[in-house]
């Protein structure tokens, strides 16, 4: 059996990882795929604590639910920005975004 | 016994796909590091013994959004690196000792010898609030939707 501690100490290390890449990172797809990282880190964060220990709850479904529906917004919100910027040929590069709007 | 091993590999496989998100200078590359990082949280939950919660994160993010994105970027040429790797390291490291440190001061007392698979209460969260179900579904639709519009409007690559 799998130590509970283990599957926090992973889950905080994809964390980490996911945040460092929001801080660090400038290119406007990988901060996406970032986020995507962090929504991972807090679904095992999630699935592991109501495994071990914690009853059986409703809640627990129902936020994960949510961070799958979250997590797929966002990749629809990453292709449609991706062609959209692709397409009218501007940076990905987050710090020379000057025009974004409609 | 077996089982802390066959995690180790598990969690080196999510850590290193996720660390090569940044190092990969290929998008299409970084994307399948990704997917490598859901396969590997999928394995995970599979040894955790919650069964479902796997097949979900296979057939929705491996299956699902992977394939997606990968065929929107697949013909992303070499792209310009925008990170500065040592910095991304060395703030990774001290999130991650901060974290920890702030997490395990608040960690719950697991008994570690009960495993309840979670999902088997997803009827009566069905039941007690739909609502919510409904709103996700909605949101997602509409999601879609205004997705497809926007690159319509602009790109004019969806007719």
């Amino acid at each position: 059996m799998i130590p509970l501690l283990y599957i926090y100490a992973l889950s905080i290390a994809l964390f980490a990882i996911g945040l460092a890449g929001i801080a660090t990172e400038r290119h406007l797809v990988v901060i996406m795929l970032s986020v995507e990282l962090v929504f991972v880190a807090s679904t095992i964060a999630l699935v592991g604590h109501f495994s071990y220990g914690a009853a059986a709850n409703p809640q627990a479904v129902l936020m994960l639910f949510s961070i799958f529906a979250v997590a797929a917004v966002e990749i629809i919100t990453v292709i449609t920005f991706y062609v959209y910027m692709r397409h009218n040929r501007i940076e990905f590069d987050v710090t020379k975004l000057s025009r974004l709007k409609w | 016994m077996l089982d802390i091993y066959a995690f180790a590999i598990v969690a080196a496989i999510t850590l290193i796909s996720a660390i090569f998100i940044f190092v990969e200078k290929k998008l299409v590359h970084a994307v399948i590091a990704l997917s490598l990082a859901f396969l590997g949280s999928a394995l995970l939950f599979f040894l955790i013994g919650q069964t479902l919660v796997a097949l979900l994160q296979l057939v929705v993010f491996v299956g699902g959004f992977s394939t997606y994105l990968i065929v929107a970027v697949a013909t992303e040429e070499k792209t310009a690196k925008l990170i500065n790797l040592r910095n991304f390291l060395v703030l990774a490291f001290i999130l991650s000792v901060g974290s920890a440190v702030l997490m395990l001061s608040y960690l719950p007392t697991a008994n570690a010898n009960h495993s309840t698979n979670f999902l088997l209460s997803a009827s009566s969260a069905f039941q007690s609030s739909y609502a919510l179900f409904y709103v996700i579904a909605l949101l997602l639709f509409s999601v879609s939707i205004s997705g497809v519009l926007i690159i319509r409007k602009f790109a004019r690559l969806v007719v």
